[in-house]
């Protein structure tokens, strides 16, 4: 299964690569647009010590928002999913949230928490709480009817039928969740660097760019891409082995 | 031992049930025995398992009384002495079938000690360590049957617990709750849609009709004799009157 999902991105990968190449053999693009896929490589081992405490940076960015967001997120779920009073009070404001372009916050929260990580990881959790929030609320909803009624059948309180029914049942999905949430956080991360600090790869995608360094740019996509495929494959990981027996029948 | 020694296990007095404040069966007068094991029978929708549901708590009465072993109706003895298992024999889907009975007793306050006896007595020691999703119908119906008559009940609802399983099955299923009801004194109600089932395996038959809402239209002896031709003509509609 392994091999062949190696087998698969790295066809994927070589037609990119391929179709990139072509591009830039057949309209002659400068490297300061359109950099070869040799020249990104090669910048990527060169430049390695920056890269790599740039990476460090977002995902620190990147890990600490999540955390919070993530943690947060499946707290607040689980509260207005148990309390009706709750959810009457919170669920406007997750749904006005959800809608709204949370990235329009970025500059206010710059302002307000300075250049430093807070403002990066802030802004992570912010984007992936509000999914994280809603997809715990419906998964614990969403409990089968049949389970519900058996755990109520043995007379248990409220307490041990969301303990012992409604979140087992749930815990595959709101894993599953994760693979909505990660992708966000990262986006949370480079849009707060690209705003301002200058640590980070969404820094340095934008300070390259501005210097015309596009080889630096598309390396950090890269790394990115890599970050966001290896954090799925880590939720996919955790699904398919961990909480295998979660899954519903 | 005659009837006279045994005592009203379920008393319904003028029962009206339901749900959202929609009557889908009314004036509903049932005795169950102890040691009695009761069928409901009629069409899809006339109610058979809102009846059970209200018995065990689920669904409020909309109307009369239920006195449970002589007393009215209330969440503790319910709890402590009514136990049930529902249509399709759900189980906990990340639990093994022992897992699922050790939640049981957990949340009932009830020892674990006994899964292994009980699951004996069902033949079905060897699912103990099996998830749901891997078990047959008949492997799902007695872990089902475990997990509901291992806190020893004085009433065990049963909802289509032969729907879907095949005669030898049946039989060991049936031959197991006989002897249950007569060693723990438990009274049995069952739903079903088999006619054949209903007669087979229950003492009185409860015929429910087809109108909305539905209403009890004959309650039928199977040691009488045609008493499997005398249900299917209440439920052909062909015959009003309660024996």
């Amino acid at each position: 299964m392994i091999w062949k999902n190696i087998i698969r991105y790295s066809i994927s990968i070589a037609t990119i690569v391929g179709i990139w190449k072509f591009i830039i053999f057949i309209f002659t693009v400068p490297d300061f647009i359109l950099p070869a896929p040799s020249q990104v490589m090669t910048v990527l081992f060169t430049e390695k010590n920056l890269f790599l405490d740039h990476t460090k940076a977002t995902i620190i960015h990147m890990g600490g928002g999540i955390g919070i967001g993530i943690t947060l997120g499946i707290l607040t779920g689980f509260a207005i999913a148990y309390s009706r009073t709750l959810l009457w009070l919170i669920e406007p404001y997750l749904i006005i949230f959800q809608s709204f372009p949370r990235e329009a916050l970025i500059p206010i929260i710059v302002v307000w928490l300075g250049f430093g990580h807070a403002p990066k990881i802030f802004n992570s959790a912010i984007l992936s709480f509000f999914p994280m929030a809603l997809i715990t609320l419906n998964s614990l909803k969403d409990t089968r009817s049949e389970y519900i009624e058996i755990i109520k059948i043995w007379g248990a309180p409220k307490l041990k039928e969301y303990f012992y029914c409604r979140l087992p049942n749930a815990i595959y999905t709101i894993v599953g969740g994760l693979k909505i949430t990660i992708p966000l956080g990262l986006i949370g991360a480079v849009l707060g660097e690209f705003m301002g600090g200058n640590e980070g790869l969404g820094h340095v995608i934008i300070s390259s760019g501005a210097n015309y360094r596009m080889d630096r740019s598309f390396a950090s996509l890269v790394i990115l891409s890599l970050i966001g495929l290896i954090s799925l494959s880590l939720v996919r990981y955790l699904q398919d082995v961990v909480l295998k027996k979660y899954k519903q029948e | 031992m005659t009837s006279d020694n045994l005592k009203n296990m379920i008393e319904i007095s003028n029962g009206n049930f339901g749900y959202d404040n929609k009557i889908i069966v009314e004036s509903v007068n049932i005795n169950v025995l102890e040691k009695e094991i009761t069928a409901i029978v009629g069409p899809s929708g006339c109610g058979k398992t809102t009846i059970l549901k209200s018995i065990s708590g689920n669904l409020p009465l909309m109307g009369g009384m239920i006195r449970l072993d002589g007393k009215k109706q209330n969440q503790a003895w319910i709890s402590e002495n009514i136990a049930q298992t529902l249509q399709n024999f759900p189980l906990f889907h990340w639990l093994t079938v022992k897992e699922n009975l050790m939640l049981a007793c957990k949340i009932q306050n009830i020892p674990t000690t006994n899964i292994s006896n009980v699951l004996e007595e069902l033949s079905a020691l060897h699912l103990i360590d099996k998830f749901p999703k891997t078990l047959s119908g008949g492997e799902r119906c007695r872990a089902s049957l475990a997990q509901a008559v291992i806190t020893k009940p004085k009433i065990l609802l049963l909802d289509e617990p032969f729907t879907g399983l095949d005669l030898h099955i049946k039989e060991d299923i049936a031959r197991y709750l006989f002897s249950f009801t007569d060693i723990h004194n438990t009274s049995i109600i069952f739903v079903t849609h088999d006619l054949y089932d209903a007669c087979r395996y229950a003492t009185r038959v409860i015929v429910l009709g087809s109108t909305t809402p539905s209403e009890i239209k004959a309650i039928v002896n199977t040691k009488k004799k045609n008493s499997r031709q005398l249900i299917r003509n209440y439920m052909l509609n062909t015959n009003q009157e309660i024996l």
